[in-house]
C-alpha cells in the first residue's frame, strides 16, 4: 500500500476518466445550459470579425430615420438598430464579447495562478509563511471589491492592462484561502506521507500530488471567478472608468446611451442582456461543476 | 467567550494595518504627486515647493505614512481637492445615507430571500424548487446597474410610481434598495435552501415529525432556526457585498452615499476622498465581520469559544 504512490491513486478521477467525467456532465443540466451559453459566447467572440455585419465603430450615415437611430428588427441592413452615432449595434454587440470575455478570462486567469501557487505554498510549508500569506489575503479580502478595484483603477491610467490588473488583485486572495485550505486537507492523505517518506522533493509534492488533488473547487471556483470579473468589468466600464471609447464592451454601450434609455430602450437593454446572459452562464457551469466534482453533494438533485 | 473576544481583536489588528497601508499606497502609485494634481494649471514653483514641504511630501515613504496614521487616527483624512473640505466630515455626510439604502435593502434580502430558499427546499425537486432557483441565480448575475436601469425604466417611467433618482422621501429610497437588495436576496435564497435541505434530513425534524408537530411549526421553529448559522457566516460577505453594489446603485440614482461620492472623486481625481471612502468602508467591513463572529453564541449555544 505505502508504496503504490506511482499509480493513479494520487490524481482526481476528473483528470484520468474523462469518460467518466463526461457522463455526469452530461446528467447535470445547470452545466448542459451553462457550458451551451458559454461555448456560444466563445465561438462568437473568436470569429467576431467574420459574424459581425459591419465594423463596429463605423458610423453609418443611414444610420438614422428621419433623424432617430433605427429601432431593432425595422432594416435588414441593422438587424438590432443603430446607436446614438448611427453604429450598428449587432455589430458591437458581437465585438463586446471579446473585451468581456477576454477581461474576465485572462483576469481570473493570472488571479488563479497567483493564488494557488501562493495557497499551496502557504498551506504546505505553513508556520511563517502561511502568517504573511494568509494576513495579506485577509487584508485584500476586507476591502469591498468593487471599492478597491475602482480606486486602484482610478489611480492609474485607464485601459485594458489596468483593468486586468486591479481585478487580479482583488480576486487571487479568495483563490489563495481556497488553495490553501485544499493542500491543508490532502497534505495529511497517506499517499503525500508516503511520497515525502520515499523522498520525493517539495516542490514535485506540490505539484504532482497536492495540486491534482485540489484542482476540482479551484476549477469550480475560477468558472464562477470569470462570472465575477466579467460583471465588474462591466460595473467599471458603465462607470466610464473600464474599457475606453471607441472600444465596444457592453458596459461602455451602456453608458453611453443611457441619456437615451427613456427614448430608444433596446440600446440599453440589448447589451444589458449580453452581459446577464453571459454571466448566467458561466454561473451555471460553474453550479454544474460543483456538483459534478463535490463529492459531498453527489446524489443529491 | 472574553478571551475569544480578545483573540479576535488580536488578529485584525494586522488585518487593519494592512487596510491603511493598501490606502496609503493608492495614493502613492498616483502618476505624479498631489501637488501636480493640486496645481493643475497654474504652476508656481515657489508655492508648489512650498505646498510639497507644507504637505511632507519631500519625507521619506515611511515616515508619509506614519503621518497619514497619526492624522486619520485624529479623524483627519485630509482635504478635498476640489471642494477643500475636510474628507472626514464629507464621509460623516455621506455615510448615513449608504448605511441607510443598506440596511433597507439587506432586511428586504432577508425577508425575500429566506423565505423563498425555505419554499424550495420544502419543495425539492419540483418545479417550483427550479424555478425558484432560477430566479435566486438571475438576481444573483444581474449586473447591479442593469437591475437599476430596468426598475428605473419600468418603475420611474413607464408607470411613474416612484422618483428617478435623488434623496429625500421614503419614495426616492424604494428603488435603490430593491435593487441593492436583488443580489443578497438570492445569495439567501440559495443559503437558505442548501441549509434547509441539509436540516430537513437530521434525526430531531423526524423526531418533531414524528411525534405529530404540525409541518409548519417543523419548518419554521425547528429547521430554520438551524439553517441560520451558514446563512449569518454569509452576512459578512454580504456586507462587503452591499457596500460594492452601492457604488453603482448610488451612482444611477444619484444617492449621496459614500459609493457616489467616491465614483464622483475618482472621476475628479480628487485622491484624498477616494482614499477615505477606501479606508473607511474596508475598516466598516472588519468590524461587522467580527461583530457576525462574535454572534454566532447568542444564536447557536453550542458553539464554544476555545
Amino acid at each position: 500500500m505505502l508504496f503504490s504512490v506511482g499509480t493513479d491513486d494520487r490524481r482526481h478521477p476528473l483528470l484520468y476518466n474523462v469518460g467518466h467525467f463526461l457522463r455526469r456532465a452530461k446528467k447535470s443540466k445547470p452545466a448542459v445550459i451553462g457550458a451551451a451559453i458559454v461555448l456560444f459566447f466563445a465561438a462568437v467572440a473568436i470569429f467576431a470579425p467574420l459574424i459581425a455585419p459591419h465594423d463596429p465603430v463605423e458610423q453609418h450615415e443611414d444610420g438614422f430615420d428621419m433623424g432617430m437611430p433605427h429601432e431593432p428588427f425595422s432594416e435588414w441592413k441593422f438587424p438590432l438598430g443603430t446607436d446614438h452615432l448611427g453604429r450598428d449595434v449587432l455589430s458591437r454587440v458581437i465585438h463586446g464579447t471579446r473585451i468581456s470575455l477576454f477581461v474576465g478570462f485572462s483576469a481570473m486567469a493570472y488571479a488563479t495562478v497567483i493564488g494557488v501557487v501562493l495557497g499551496i505554498l502557504s498551506g504546505y510549508f505553513g508556520r511563517h509563511l502561511d502568517m504573511v500569506i494568509m494576513r495579506i489575503v485577509d487584508t485584500i479580502m476586507a476591502f469591498p471589491s468593487f471599492i478597491l478595484v475602482m480606486a486602484t483603477v482610478g489611480s492609474l491610467e485607464p485601459g485594458v492592462l489596468t483593468l486586468l490588473f486591479a481585478i487580479g488583485i482583488v480576486r487571487w486572495a479568495a483563490m489563495a484561502r481556497l488553495a490553501r485550505s485544499q493542500a491543508l486537507q490532502v497534505k495529511e492523505l497517506n499517499y503525500v506521507e508516503a511520497g515525502r517518506a520515499i523522498g520525493v522533493h517539495d516542490i514535485r509534492i506540490m505539484l504532482r500530488y497536492i495540486l491534482p488533488n485540489s484542482l476540482a473547487p479551484i476549477i469550480v471556483s475560477l468558472t464562477m471567478g470569470i462570472a465575477g470579473c466579467i460583471l465588474m468589468e462591466a460595473s467599471l466600464s458603465f462607470l466610464g472608468l473600464g474599457i475606453q471609447p471607441p472600444t465596444p464592451s457592453w458596459g461602455m454601450m451602456i453608458n453611453e446611451t443611457r441619456a437615451y434609455m427613456f427614448l430608444r430602450p433596446s440600446l440599453v437593454f440589448i447589451p444589458s442582456l449580453a452581459i446577464a446572459v453571459t454571466v448566467l452562464g458561466f454561473s451555471l457551469l460553474g453550479d454544474g461543476l460543483r456538483d459534478i466534482l463535490d463529492p459531498r453533494l453527489r446524489g443529491e438533485g | 467567550m472574553k478571551e475569544h473576544l480578545i483573540k479576535r481583536l488580536i488578529v485584525s489588528i494586522p488585518t487593519i494595518i494592512g487596510i491603511t497601508i493598501v490606502a496609503f499606497l493608492l495614493m502613492y502609485v498616483l502618476p505624479g504627486d498631489p501637488v501636480d494634481i493640486l496645481m493643475a494649471e497654474r504652476l508656481d514653483p515657489d508655492t508648489e515647493a512650498m505646498l510639497r514641504e507644507e504637505m511632507g511630501l519631500d519625507d521619506p515613504l515611511h515616515q508619509q505614512y506614519l503621518t497619514f496614521i497619526t492624522n486619520a487616527l485624529q479623524g483627519d483624512f485630509g482635504r478635498s481637492y476640489h471642494t477643500r473640505q475636510p474628507v472626514g466630515e464629507m464621509l460623516g455626510r455621506a455615510l448615513p445615507a449608504t448605511i441607510q439604502v443598506s440596511v433597507w435593502a439587506y432586511l428586504l434580502s432577508i425577508a425575500i430571500g429566506i423565505p423563498l430558499g425555505t419554499y424550495a427546499a420544502v419543495r425539492h425537486k419540483s418545479w417550483a424548487d427550479t424555478g425558484t432557483m432560477f430566479l435566486a441565480l438571475l438576481g444573483i448575475c444581474a449586473p447591479p446597474f442593469v437591475v437599476a436601469l430596468f426598475f428605473l425604466y419600468m418603475l420611474g417611467y413607464q408607470v411613474q410610481i416612484f422618483p428617478l433618482g435623488g434623496y429625500g422621501t421614503w419614495m426616492h429610497m424604494v428603488l435603490p434598495a430593491i435593487t441593492l437588495g436583488v443580489r443578497p436576496a438570492g445569495m439567501l435564497a440559495r443559503i437558505t435552501r442548501s441549509g434547509m435541505l441539509e436540516v430537513l434530513r437530521e434525526d430531531y425534524v423526524r423526531t418533531a415529525r414524528s411525534k405529530g408537530l404540525g409541518e409548519k411549526i417543523v419548518i419554521w421553529r425547528h429547521a430554520l432556526r438551524n439553517t441560520m448559522i451558514p446563512v449569518i457566516t454569509v452576512m459578512g460577505t454580504q456586507i462587503s457585498g452591499l457596500l460594492s453594489g452601492s457604488v453603482v446603485v448610488e451612482a444611477v440614482f444619484a444617492w449621496p452615499g459614500i459609493g457616489h461620492m467616491s465614483v464622483e472623486a475618482i472621476q475628479a481625481r480628487d485622491f484624498p476622498v477616494v482614499q477615505g471612502v477606501v479606508l473607511v468602508s474596508a475598516i466598516i467591513v472588519v468590524v461587522i465581520n467580527l461583530l457576525v463572529d462574535l454572534s454566532y453564541g447568542a444564536i447557536d449555544p453550542r458553539v464554544r469559544y476555545d
